[in-house]
């Protein structure tokens, strides 16, 4: 295989956009995590649902944005359902019983996505240019650019919406201290709500963006980013947003050059794998964490 | 005599019992998370098959070097378990029997994509063990783990595990080293798996890298968790409850796996500690359900 500096490059812009998917995902992941500290492997199902939704209301609306704003409202509804009936209650529990409470949630949702609308891909065809632009070699969808960009500019948003906004200061508030939060006359419930809202609005985003990116979507779309998404936020160090986001673009970068040239030793999600637990053995705490 | 059917079903139940109960040790006695126990079940079973089918050694040296070999990677795992915090450890270990699996199928060696096939029965006296005998070897054998467990349980080692799972540093301040007792709880419970792997490899007598899987590792946790995680016969329990499930609902053949994920719900939020967990109302039903005070876990 001939190494040149346009192979480099397009194998960055995979990365990139793979990167992207990743920390699509892992932001509302972070947020949920941030919130309650439950691994919520059941938020890929969440965003399965909202491609699923995103899908259903592109071909009855013909409208991309009303799509999206479809598959977020269906994604944030299931994600406070599944926060209210199923993590609210099982807080004082042992930390397995609420993580396999969610594992037990991502399955029943991928089967009962599979059972309503068929276990096989089904397109995810837009009216959006599929135009491809070619710059000195290298190749770019119009797909990738509208994935990046809008990936990116959610994750400035919700930084921004964490940074500077009461609700964010109200969910720091109840990360530092759930019971002085709720004596300050903070509504505890409320901000677990919003932040679920919040994050599975998110996925259901992610869902229909990975759809139109590869064309097509599948109820078991989410096995894989379900628990390489997991990778992300250790990398990130858990809860934290700019963790994510460099997180995401590390492995997704790491992993399209990984595949690039290794692809014969190993399988990507393995990769991922290795690379957090490398990164762990030498900094327990994640790459943003703080020491204890 | 029972039918073919109800035997491999009953030897099923019992080789993942093996499991479960190892399980049992790593995250119910010392408190250790492992989402990865499919992955020691694999390891046993691969180097089990490798060394009757490449070797041609005899199932019985087969069936040590699983548990032997599962243990040694089982330090391993537990010795960057120490390192990590809960919720670390978790994702540690689903990251492990993913890669776990990812070599399984990479390397032809252990199988590659087709898996291994042709794995020998054992043999005992010069005669092949299968069928009915085979589970009634793996009874015998899962009779000796649940012992074993049991004799775990009331020594000074399962104290111990005990005493690092509800405080770690009261622990070390009675002069248990949380780092040797936690290595050897993964190893304890990871040579169980091991054991289990080699029995399931020489029953099945053909095996891939699908059979090992993260999912599997969900199945054997549900197994231990519905039994209750600190009960012996409860991991028994747990693995015929899984085992039995798809078969009682396969009628119904589309909807297994809701039916199956609805059941898992509803047993953990209404019964987080398993059906013969302590405290479990089951039990307290069984006690006479005599005292009015109901403690929480």
């Amino acid at each position: 295989m001939e190494i040149t500096a346009a192979f480099l490059a397009q194998e960055l812009i995979t990365g990139l956009t793979l990167g992207a998917v990743y920390i699509a995902i892992a932001l509302g992941l972070t947020i949920v995590y941030g919130i309650l500290e439950i691994l919520h492997i059941a938020h890929a199902g969440v965003y399965v649902v909202g491609a699923y939704v995103g899908l259903v209301s592109y071909v009855a609306t013909h409208s991309v944005l009303l799509a999206f704003l479809a598959a977020a409202a269906g994604s944030a509804l299931v994600g406070v359902v599944i926060e209210r009936l199923f993590y609210l209650p099982m807080l004082d529990k042992p930390r397995h019983i609420p993580l396999m409470i969610s594992i037990a949630l991502f399955i029943l949702i991928e089967e009962m996505v599979a059972n309503t609308a068929g276990h096989y891909p089904k397109a995810f065809q837009t009216s959006l240019p599929s135009s491809v632009y070619s710059c000195c070699g290298v190749l770019i969808s119009f797909q990738q650019i509208l994935l990046m960009a809008l990936v990116y500019a959610l994750s400035l948003a919700i930084w921004l919406i964490f940074e500077k906004t009461r609700l964010g200061l109200a969910s720091k508030a109840l990360i530092q201290d759930l019971e002085v939060a709720e004596a300050m006359g903070i509504e505890t419930n409320k901000i677990v709500d919003l932040n679920f809202i919040l994050g599975s609005a998110l996925a259901g985003i992610a869902g229909m963006l990975v759809g139109i990116y590869y064309g097509k979507i599948s109820p078991h779309m989410g096995d894989v980013v379900a628990y390489e998404s997991l990778v992300v936020i250790v990398l990130g160090g858990f809860g934290s947003i700019v963790g994510a986001v460099v997180g995401g673009l590390i492995l997704g970068v790491a992993e399209a050059f990984l595949a690039a040239f290794f692809s014969n030793i190993l399988p990507r999600d393995a990769f991922a794998f290795i690379v957090m637990i490398v990164l762990l053995i030498f900094r327990p705490q994640g790459l943003f964490g703080r020491a204890e | 005599m029972i039918g073919m059917y109800y035997i491999t079903l009953l030897t099923e139940i019992g080789i993942y019992s093996i499991a479960a109960l190892g399980l049992n040790i790593t995250m119910g006695y010392a408190g250790q998370v492992n989402l990865g126990q499919a992955a020691f079940v694999g390891i046993g079973a691969i180097t089990s098959a490798l060394l009757t089918l490449d070797l041609h050694l005899s199932f019985w040296i087969g069936f040590l070097a699983a548990g032997l070999m599962s243990l040694l990677i089982g330090v391993l795992l537990g010795a960057v378990s120490i390192r990590l915090k809960h919720d670390f450890l978790a994702i540690t270990t689903i990251g492990f029997n993913f890669i776990v699996v990812g070599v399984f199928e990479y390397y032809s060696v252990f199988g590659g994509t087709t898996g291994l096939i042709g794995i020998p029965p054992p043999r005992i006296l010069g005669h092949s063990v299968w069928g009915f005998n085979f589970m009634v070897l793996v009874y015998i054998i899962l009779a000796l783990a649940a012992a074993g467990t049991w004799w775990i349980e009331k020594s000074w080692l399962g104290r111990a595990f005990q005493a690092i799972r509800e405080d770690e540093e009261a622990a070390q301040t009675m002069g248990i080293d949380p780092r040797k007792y936690k290595i050897l709880a993964f190893a304890i419970g990871a040579a169980l798996a091991g054991f289990s792997g080699s029995l399931l490899a020489h029953f099945k007598t053909s095996i891939t890298y699908q059979n090992f899987g993260f999912d599997k590792s969900i199945e054997i946790l549900t197994m231990s968790i519905l039994g209750g995680m600190d009960s012996i016969p409860g991991a028994i329990t747990g693995a015929a409850v899984v085992k039995l499930l798809p078969e009682v609902f396969r009628p119904f053949v589309e909807y297994r796996l809701v039916v199956y994920s609805i059941v898992i719900v509803l047993v953990l939020v209404f019964m987080p500690q398993g059906i013969l967990g302590r405290n479990s109302p089951l039990l307290e039903w069984l006690r006479g359900g005599s005292s009015g005070e109901r403690s929480n876990p």
